[in-house]
């Protein structure tokens, strides 16, 4: 209990202007919904947009081609940006979370105490999540009190369950930024290798979907395994609407790995002066 | 008979190498309840690998390490509980005050009494109200070691402590190790300063290279049977008493250890043409030099 204070204390601006910043950007593009709901607009861009090639739309998120005038195929699309920002900020906890301990030689203190090296991850994990769900719950909020404000709260439950859902991939890349965290001897690189691992595979999964032959490779890039869009359809009953259950499966399975490779790894692990 | 003490730190056999740096090797100590043991040896030598292991900072390559009886890799957080470390390079939370970095290191512990805190602080003139990052180096050090102390533990591992401590704290310091010591607390110091170690511990180890060549006990480090010799002479001279050895020349000064009769040795001398001779006792820096051959 005491590490996991001592972490949350740590941690918990950065969260919390992590939150904000997200949050601002979700409020400034949900602003201008009234703007999209107009059917000229939407009329507009759909004209327009049926001009781009469709491997182009599909790299966009626009696969099906999103009516804005609708909610929440505006708030899922406007999304997708949002969850971005959230599965970096994952990574980044992730990655710093034990290499940043080492960096700055802070560890040799916890080391000397009666703490075992699994309870250092679980109470940095249990932390993070809290983190995690602190930015979550403040951009959940801040789709709640738009969705208020444009539909007179309709959309509460699709909102809280597009939410949840997409709690996923988040974790996914958080349990590989633990993984490789416990790798590393010092947090020097960490930034940038979450954000190069999170664009690689981001890009690899963009092309997937604009080139059919290479469509398995959409594997590598957990956020492209369900978009917040398809999750809305499937919920929504869509017709034709569905899961993509074996990235949710491979998903799982990417989480534990994470998960257990930190533990195996961070506790053989040599601390070196 | 004199009942058996019982053993702190049992090495056998251990040996920790890791890549091209030197590690230790085969290394078998044992460090007894209440003693003082000091642990010498150049930069390089594996006093910090050899105490890295004891924290399971590093696993054995070879070998086991016990503290209490148990296993110093499977049973490091029970042991720790016991333990008190200072360490020779001090990096502590920066965003914290001194009090909140002694009140998270008292909550690993059972039982703190905060007023020993208060005590310590006091005691090594520490600010408590003070930020980490605002300290000097010899601040950080007063932290290290009231952290260490709060908790009245069984075994204090010492790397370097007095590195940044002024002469008065150095002093307060194996003040306060002594009071330890009268309790009970056993003491593993790691040190350059040799006459420190000398003044305060009963018994010493001396590393080289990764392997331990001598354990000694202080107290029969030989202050007055064995005298070292400087003598200054005109021309080389070939002294015939009995109880000389390791001499050598340098200039025209004769060095030499002697252990036997003064009276002899002095007889003999007034044979030559003496220009100046000084006499010392054999210090644990005498001891040292010799095994690393300088």
């Amino acid at each position: 209990m005491n590490l996991f204070k001592v972490e949350i204390k740590k941690n918990i601006k950065g969260g919390i202007i992590w939150g904000i910043v997200l949050s601002g950007i979700l409020s400034l593009y949900m602003a201008f919904f009234p703007t999209m709901r107009e059917a000229g607009f939407s009329e507009l861009m759909d004209g327009k947009l049926d001009m781009l090639p469709e491997g182009l739309l599909d790299s966009l998120g626009l696969t099906e081609m999103p009516d804005f005038s609708i909610f929440m195929e505006y708030y899922t699309y406007v999304f997708q940006f949002i969850i971005i920002g959230i599965a970096i900020y994952a990574m980044i906890l992730g990655t710093k979370a034990l290499s940043k301990e080492e960096g700055d030689k802070t560890i040799e203190f916890l080391y000397a105490k009666s703490v075992t090296r699994s309870q250092i991850i679980i109470s940095k994990m249990i932390s993070s999540i809290l983190l995690l769900c602190i930015v979550i719950l403040m951009v959940m909020t801040t789709s709640l009190v738009a969705d208020l404000i444009h539909t007179s709260g309709k959309n509460t439950l699709m909102i809280l369950i597009v939410n949840c859902m997409m709690l996923i991939p988040i974790l996914v890349y958080w349990s590989i930024g633990f993984a490789i965290s416990s790798f590393l001897k010092d947090d020097n690189k960490s930034i940038v290798i979450a954000i190069s691992l999170f664009f690689g595979t981001y890009l690899i999964g963009m092309v997937a979907n604009t080139i059919a032959d290479l469509e398995m490779l959409k594997y590598l890039s957990p956020i492209n395994y369900n978009s917040a869009a398809e999750i809305f359809k499937f919920f929504d009953n869509r017709i034709g609407a569905e899961l993509n259950i074996s990235a949710l499966i491979l998903s799982a399975f990417i989480f534990a790995s994470g998960i257990v490779t930190t533990f195996i790894k961070y506790n053989e692990k040599n601390l070196l002066s | 008979m004199k009942p058996k003490k019982e053993i702190i730190i049992e090495a056998v056999n251990l040996s920790k190498n890791y890549g091209s740096a030197r590690g230790i090797n085969n290394i078998n100590l044992q460090v007894f309840d209440g003693e003082m043991f000091g642990f010498i040896g150049p930069n390089g030598a594996g006093k910090s690998t050899f105490i890295r292991t004891m924290l399971n900072f590093l696993f054995p390559t070879a070998g086991e390490i016990k503290i209490f009886g148990m296993d110093a890799v499977t049973d490091s957080s029970i042991i720790k509980e016991n333990i008190g470390y200072v360490p020779s390079e001090v990096n502590y939370y920066d965003y914290m005050r001194v009090i909140d970095l002694l009140n998270f290191a008292a909550s690993f512990h059972q039982n703190v009494d905060l007023g020993r805190i208060d005590y310590l602080c006091k005691k090594f003139n520490l600010d408590k109200t003070r930020k980490i990052s605002e300290l000097s180096f010899g601040n950080k050090k007063k932290v290290s070691i009231v952290q260490a102390l709060l908790h009245k533990p069984k075994l204090l591992i010492l790397d370097e402590p007095t590195n940044g401590l002024d002469p008065l704290m150095q002093k307060e310091l194996f003040n306060t190790l002594k009071e330890a010591k009268k309790e009970g607390t056993t003491v593993f110091l790691s040190s350059h300063n040799l006459s420190e170690v000398e003044r305060h511990c009963d018994r010493v180890g001396i590393i080289k290279e990764g392997i331990i060549v001598d354990i000694k006990d202080v107290s029969k480090i030989n202050h007055n049977t064995i005298k070292k010799v400087v003598i200054t002479t005109s021309k080389k001279i070939n002294l015939k008493v009995k109880g000389i050895s390791n001499s050598y020349y340098a200039k025209h000064e004769l060095h030499f250890r002697f252990s036997g009769n003064i009276n002899e040795l002095l007889m003999e001398l007034s044979k030559y043409d003496i220009k100046d001779i000084s006499i010392f006792p054999l210090t644990l820096e005498d001891d040292f030099l010799e095994y690393y051959g300088k």
